[in-house]
């Protein structure tokens, strides 16, 4: 197992599209956080001669924008999401499309274990993508003096939330190269699924509290309602603002089904690995 | 002790056979050659011997060990099927390593060094693989395959790409190995290389094995001749006259290949000439691989056909 996780390392060291992929994600998520900042800061300091209302600036620099909005500022773009789902459709669907999935497959100890290596690396890099990237957010403002200490309950549920939604979409890019058996189709069946389950998710028929759970069990939805209960307790959208449809979810329910999500996801994956021929 | 047991093996494609009751054993030791035109099943049957496909029907075993869909056959066999399949971006050393750790071992840069030349490539060549030759590629991928120090070695094709000199390496290669004791099981289109390299042979058409031994042995049973004419008019009169006595009959140009035991020739020779059809040459002597294979693949397509 040791030996499968040092693997899947190494067999990416000197890849370009997976190094760009892998530090494109986070950098574009920092800078629209970074716009975001700057933004904020702007707003503080008000326009050249006008004088800003002290309130505001502790509602912008201590509730809103910075630090317990980092994870929602990060998340509001779909930098981390797509990089997550694209990274992961590589590290699967590249071994069908090279046939290196033959040749890994004589060499491991056993199909599950060679999966369950694979999952760990996305599993890590997604991990150490987000909460790197939520941290170093975190860390201007302190250390600028822009903000007071942070809410840390607050933040780290923030973190976790992010990072739940965000291996949602690791786990779907593994588990539709595996279903495919390559890296470029599922990244475009990934993205129709998107669009679909946003359209349908947006229905008026939503209204009905029945069917609302359908669009509630969808894992894009489920990334997303998380997100905005997430956004929710950063203050980005205040208690009193409704949310119809599959968004107003609960946030423990929506934990419980991302966590289900990512389970079902990864077990489907290797259970496909395990059952089917490889002719590649 | 048997390296390879392969019992009433069958595998369908959408219905339709594969490989169709195949049984086959090959003894520790041996190098044993599959033999067969394309879509006979021998590829199939080999990725189904290394657990990459699943059977239909039928049971394989390996050292005496029952051959599942992905189960580990790290150490016991080492296998290249179908076309070498490395790692694009990473250098042919690159690759070793990876593939090495994902078979739980461990080797050093001068293990891997050595591991890279015995299979007659540069070691210091930095080039990611995506720019190697289809031989180098093969040559590397073979390499992959003995990471492990397997028992068996099952190799598809594996002269696949590879210019003459190549062919000679591979061949003293698996010469060296099946001295060293390592079982070797593959698949060629090459028959004069596989009637050098195999002691044993087996000849699989339409997914079943049709005759199996070593050259030595399937040879005899299809002794021919081979009768040249004058022009090609009398060559194909004269096959004509061959097939009409039961005796099985190819032109080939102004030749004509009988397949007939030798005691029968004479009297062969004898029909031809009262039909007014005389030979300017005869060459008797004992089948190549080829021929053999030759009358087993037509004879199938003959009844094919019928």
């Amino acid at each position: 197992m040791r030996g499968l996780f040092i693997a899947e390392w190494l067999r990416w060291r000197s890849s370009r599209e997976m190094i760009a992929i892998v530090l494109s994600a986070p950098l574009l998520a920092a800078l629209q956080y970074a716009v975001a900042y700057f933004h904020g800061v702007s707003l503080v300091a008000g326009a050249p001669g006008s004088h800003p209302d002290p309130d505001a600036a502790r509602l912008l620099l201590g509730d809103v924008t910075f630090p317990q909005s980092v994870a929602a500022t990060l998340v509001s773009g779909p930098w981390l999401s797509a990089g997550a789902f694209i990274a992961a459709a590589l590290v699967v669907g590249l071994d069908f499309t090279w046939g290196t999935i033959r040749t890994t497959a004589l060499l491991a100890p056993g199909r599950g274990a060679l999966i369950a290596g694979r999952c760990a690396t996305i599993g890590i890099v997604t991990t150490l993508s987000v909460t790197g990237v939520a941290f170093a957010g975190l860390f201007g403002p302190v250390v600028t003096g822009l903000s007071g200490p942070a809410d840390a309950a607050r933040l780290f549920a923030q973190v976790g939330g992010v990072l739940l939604a965000t291996l949602i979409y690791a786990a779907s890019g593994a588990a539709l190269a595996m279903v495919f058996r390559g890296a470029a189709t599922p990244v475009l069946v990934g993205l129709l699924a998107y669009v679909a389950q946003t359209a349908v998710a947006t229905l008026p028929a939503w209204d009905d509290p029945t069917l609302v759970w359908i669009a509630r069990i969808l894992p894009t939805e489920a990334a997303g309602a998380l997100l905005v209960a997430v956004q929710r307790s950063a203050g980005m959208i205040p208690e009193s603002v409704a949310m119809p449809g599959p968004v107003s979810t609960p946030w423990p329910i929506n934990v419980l089904i991302a966590a289900a999500w990512i389970a079902a996801l990864v077990a489907g994956t290797a259970l496909q690995a395990s059952r089917m021929d490889i002719k590649e | 002790m048997q390296a390879v047991e392969i019992q009433a093996l069958t595998k369908l494609f959408a219905g339709r056979p594969a490989v169709d009751g195949l049984s086959l054993t090959v003894a520790a030791g041996e190098t044993v050659g599959l033999v067969g035109p394309n879509g006979a099943g021998k590829t199939t049957t080999l990725r189904i011997l290394a657990g990459l496909v699943r059977p239909t029907s039928g049971d394989v075993h390996v050292f005496e060990r029952r051959v599942r869909l992905g189960s580990a056959m790290a150490g016991l066999a080492g296998a290249v099927v179908d076309r070498p399949a490395l790692i694009p971006h990473l250098s042919g050393d690159q690759n070793l390593e990876v593939f090495a750790r994902v078979a739980g071992i461990s080797m050093t840069r001068t293990e891997r060094a050595e591991a890279i030349r015995r299979v007659g490539l540069d070691p210091g060549d930095r080039r990611p693989t995506r720019a190697y030759s289809t031989g180098m590629r093969q040559r590397l991928a073979i390499a992959t395959a003995l990471l492990p120090s397997p028992r068996l070695l099952v190799l598809d094709e594996p002269t696949n790409g590879l210019d003459p000199s190549g062919i000679a390496d591979l061949r003293q290669l698996l010469v060296d190995l099946g001295g060293a004791g390592t079982t070797i099981l593959l698949s060629s289109h090459l028959l004069g290389e596989v009637e050098r390299i195999c002691t044993r042979v087996a000849i699989i058409v339409r997914g079943r094995v049709l005759a199996e031994g070593a050259p030595s042995e399937i040879a005899p049973t299809a002794r021919s001749a081979r009768v040249g004419f004058a022009d090609l008019g009398t060559a194909s009169a004269a096959a004509g006259v061959a097939r009409s006595r039961g005796i099985g009959a190819q032109q080939e140009g102004p030749e004509v290949r009988l397949d007939l035991p030798p005691e029968e020739l004479g009297e062969a020779l004898c029909a031809l000439a009262a039909a007014g059809l005389l030979p300017t040459s005869v060459i008797a002597g004992r089948a190549s691989l080829e021929d053999v294979y030759r009358r087993y693949v037509d004879a199938t397509e003959i009844a094919k056909e019928q």
